[in-house]
C-alpha cells in the first residue's frame, strides 16, 4: 500500500509537470504579448525590452519554463532594488497587473470558491444518491420517470442558463434569496449561507443529475448481482439486502463526487460568473480577458494539481473500500 | 414417520410465467417432485429448460415480473402462500441453495467467516459476533476447508474456485437446513475439484439427513450421487425415475439423446452423437411434444406428437419411473 501510493505520487508530480509545460507553450504561441499590455500607448521599444526583461520572458519559451518550475520551488524575484517584485514559493506566477503573486490571489480567493464547490458537491452527492436509489426501487414507475426524465433535461441545461432563471424566479419574482454577491462565513454566518443557498442549488441540480442516473443504474446491476441474490437465499431482512446493495453503490459514486468536487475547486467558472461570486473560476476568466499569463497558468496548475490529487486520494480510498485493490 | 419430515420438500405443479414485451412466457409448466429425507433429487436438462428457474422458486425467489402458482412445502409450509418475512424465516434456515458461481454469489468486499457468521445470525440473532463467529469457523472446517480459523479471516478473491464453492456451501449448511437445492454447484470448477466439492456435499447429506436438489446438466455428476434423476426440457420433467431406471432404461428419446452425448470411457471408439437442433424455449414452443422437432422416433408415432402434449406415464423399471412419451411403455429405446 505504502509502494503504491509513493509511486502514485511520483508519477502525479511528473504529470503536473508535463501540463504545466503544455499550458506555457499553448499561452506562449498565443500573438498577444503581455509586455505589450502592460506597457501602454505609446510604447517605446526600450521600454518593451525593459518589460520583457523585467517579466523573465526575453528567453525561449523552454527557459521560462524551467524559471517557472525553479520558481515552484524556492520562489522568484522580478526586478531589482526597492521595487523588485518577491513571489515566495510556491510561485505559481507573478500578475504584474494586479502586482501580486498569483499564489496569494489564488489563497485570497480560494474561501469562494471552496465554498461554493464543497456545498454544491456534497449537496448534489446526497440528493442524487437518494434519488437515483429511489428511481431503482420503483423501477419503470412513476419516481422513476421523473427522476430519469428531470435529470436529463438537466443534464442538458447549460450551467449559466438554469443559473440566471433561479435568480430570476427565486432572487427576484420570489424575492427570497440575494441575487449576487459573498458574504465572508467570519463576517456573518447567516448571510454566507443565505449568498451560497441558489449557488449550491444549481450546482447540486446539475451534478446531481448525474449522480442519479449513474447511482440508479448502479442501484439495479447491484439488485440484480448475485450475491445480492445468495444473501436473500440466507434469508436476509430487505434492510441488510437494501444496505448491501447501497454499499456497491457508494464505491462507484464517490469516485464521480472525489473528481466533481475537484474540478469545482479549481474554479466554478460559471458559477461564479453568474452569481458574482469572484472565485478562483473568475479569476482565471479575468486574467484571460486581460492576457495575464502568470494568472492563466497558475490557476490552470492549480486546478490540475486538484485533480491529480483528488484522482489519488479516490484511489487509496478504493483500497481501503474494496479488498481486492489492496492486495492486488 | 410424518410425511412432511419424510418428504421436507414437496412441489406440486409449479408453474412459473414471467411477464415479457413480447408476452406470457411459461418457464416451468406443471412441474410436480418430492424429495425423500437423506437423498439426492437430481434434476437434469439443458440450459433454458427451466431447471435454474425451478430451483429458485423452491426458495421463492422469482423475479417480480414473474407469476408463480402450485405449491412448494418445505417441511408442510408452502412457500407460496406465505409472506415474504415469513419466508425469509424458512429460507437459509430449513432450506438453502448453493449457486453456480461462488466468486459471483459471494460479497466480495466482506470477509468469508463474516459471511458465514452473518448467514448464522440472521437466525440466530441472541448469538453474539464471537459465538457466530465460532460457528462460522466450525462449518468451515465441516465443509473441509484446511485452517478455518486463519483463512475465515480473507476475502472471496483469496480462494481458488473449489475452496470458494465450499465457502458457498458453509454458508448453506450452516444452519442445517432439512433442504438444499444446489444449481449447479460443480459446473465452474475443474474436473478434479469438482469430485472433491460433490464428495464435500454428498458427505453433509449424510451426516445432517437433508434432502438435496442438485440442478445439474452434467450426467457423470448425476451418476455420482444422485438417487432420483428429473428430465427437464422446455419447462416441463419429460422423464423421471431413480438413476437405475434413468441410465439403464431411458425411455424418453431426450433422455437418450442425453445419454448418447455424453462421453463413456467404455464405449471405445464411438463417436458421440449430439442431439440436433437447438432447445426449445418457452417463447417458441412447438404444438403438441415440445420435443418433436429434434426427435428421432417422431415419425415412428406420427401426427400424434405434433398435435398432443404427451403426459407423464408408467414405465417398466421401478415405481417411480414415468416418461411423458407417446412411444408408450412397450417400445424400449436402444
Amino acid at each position: 500500500m505504502v509502494r503504491f501510493i509513493v509511486r502514485r505520487v511520483i508519477i502525479s508530480v511528473f504529470v503536473l509537470l508535463a501540463i504545466s509545460l503544455c499550458v506555457y507553450l499553448i499561452f506562449y504561441s498565443s500573438t498577444v504579448d503581455p509586455a505589450r499590455v502592460i506597457c501602454g500607448r505609446p510604447c517605446q521599444p526600450e521600454r518593451l525590452t525593459q518589460i520583457h526583461q523585467l517579466m523573465d520572458i526575453d528567453k525561449p519559451a523552454f527557459a521560462q519554463w524551467l524559471d517557472f518550475v525553479k520558481g515552484l520551488f524556492v520562489g522568484r524575484t522580478f526586478g531589482t532594488g526597492p521595487s523588485a517584485m518577491i513571489c515566495s514559493a510556491p510561485c505559481l506566477g507573478y500578475s504584474f497587473d494586479l502586482r501580486q503573486s498569483v499564489t496569494s490571489l489564488i489563497v485570497a480567493r480560494l474561501p469562494i470558491t471552496a465554498s461554493i464547490a464543497v456545498g454544491g458537491a456534497v449537496l448534489a452527492l446526497f440528493a442524487g444518491m437518494a434519488s437515483g436509489i429511489l428511481a431503482a426501487r420503483h423501477r419503470n414507475r412513476l419516481p422513476d420517470h421523473l427522476v430519469r426524465g428531470s435529470s436529463l433535461v438537466l443534464l442538458a441545461t447549460p450551467t449559466y442558463l438554469l443559473g440566471l432563471i433561479a435568480i430570476l424566479v427565486f432572487g427576484f419574482w420570489l424575492n427570497m434569496v440575494p441575487v449576487s454577491g459573498y458574504v465572508p462565513f467570519g463576517e456573518s454566518p447567516v448571510e454566507w449561507l443565505w449568498h451560497l443557498v441558489l449557488p449550491w442549488c444549481v450546482i447540486a441540480a446539475l451534478s446531481g443529475s448525474s449522480y442519479a442516473r449513474y447511482a440508479r443504474n448502479q442501484m439495479l446491476d447491484e439488485l440484480g448481482a448475485e450475491h445480492l441474490l445468495a444473501l436473500r437465499a440466507t434469508g436476509a431482512s430487505p434492510r441488510t439486502v437494501g444496505r448491501t446493495a447501497r454499499r456497491g453503490v457508494w464505491v462507484p459514486i464517490i469516485t464521480l463526487f472525489g473528481l466533481d468536487l475537484a474540478g469545482l475547486l479549481g474554479g466554478a467558472v460559471f458559477t461564479e460568473r453568474v452569481f458574482g461570486m469572484h472565485g478562483i473560476g473568475d479569476l482565471l476568466i479575468d486574467g484571460v480577458g486581460r492576457h495575464d499569463l502568470g494568472v492563466v497558468v497558475g490557476t490552470a496548475l492549480f486546478g490540475a494539481a486538484l485533480i491529480i490529487a483528488a484522482n489519488l486520494v479516490v484511489d487509496i480510498a478504493y483500497g481501503f473500500i474494496d479488498p481486492r485493490v489492496r492486495r492486488g | 414417520m410424518a410425511e412432511t419430515e419424510q418428504f421436507p420438500l414437496r412441489v406440486d405443479d409449479l408453474r412459473v410465467d414471467f411477464a415479457t414485451r413480447q408476452g406470457t412466457v411459461s418457464a416451468v409448466d406443471g412441474v410436480s417432485f418430492q424429495v425423500e429425507r437423506g437423498h439426492v433429487l437430481a434434476i437434469v436438462g439443458e440450459s433454458g429448460s427451466g431447471k435454474s428457474v425451478t430451483s429458485r422458486a423452491c426458495l421463492g425467489l422469482i423475479d417480480d415480473n414473474a407469476t408463480t402458482r402450485g405449491s412448494i412445502l418445505v417441511e408442510g409450509q408452502d412457500m407460496l402462500a406465505l409472506t415474504e418475512r415469513e419466508r425469509n424465516k424458512l429460507r437459509g434456515q430449513r432450506i438453502s441453495m448453493v449457486f453456480q458461481d461462488a466468486l459471483a454469489a459471494l460479497n466480495p468486499f466482506a470477509t468469508v467467516g463474516r459471511q458465514v457468521a452473518d448467514a448464522y445470525r440472521v437466525h440466530h440473532p441472541s448469538a453474539n459476533r464471537k459465538q457466530a463467529h465460532a460457528r462460522a469457523v466450525e462449518a468451515l472446517a465441516a465443509v473441509g476447508v484446511p485452517e478455518p480459523a486463519q483463512r475465515a479471516a480473507q476475502f472471496p478473491h483469496e480462494f481458488s474456485g473449489g475452496m470458494r464453492q465450499r465457502v458457498m456451501i458453509a454458508m448453506a449448511i450452516v444452519n442445517e437446513p432439512a433442504v438444499l437445492i444446489a444449481d449447479e454447484p460443480t459446473t465452474a470448477l475443474d474436473v478434479t475439484v469438482q469430485a472433491q466439492v460433490l464428495q464435500v456435499l454428498d458427505e453433509l447429506r449424510e451426516r445432517m439427513g437433508m434432502a438435496m436438489v442438485l440442478v445439474t446438466h452434467d450426467l457423470g455428476v448425476v451418476a455420482q450421487i444422485a438417487d432420483e434423476v428429473a428430465v427437464m426440457y422446455c419447462g416441463h420433467f419429460v422423464e423421471k425415475g431413480t438413476v437405475f431406471d434413468i441410465f439403464d432404461r431411458p425411455s424418453h428419446p431426450y433422455t437418450l439423446g442425453l445419454l448418447n452425448s455424453t462421453p463413456d470411457p467404455e464405449a471405445d471408439g464411438k463417436r458421440l452423437k449430439a442431439i440436433p437442433g437447438v432447445p426449445a424455449s418457452g417463447s417458441s414452443r412447438p404444438s403438441g411434444c415440445p420435443f418433436h422437432p429434434r426427435c428421432a422416433y417422431q415419425p415412428e408415432v406420427g401426427e400424434r406428437c405434433l398435435v398432443e402434449r404427451p403426459e407423464l406415464g408408467e414405465r417398466p423399471g421401478s415405481e417411480q419411473h414415468r416418461a411423458a412419451c407417446h412411444l408408450g411403455p412397450e417400445r424400449k429405446l436402444p
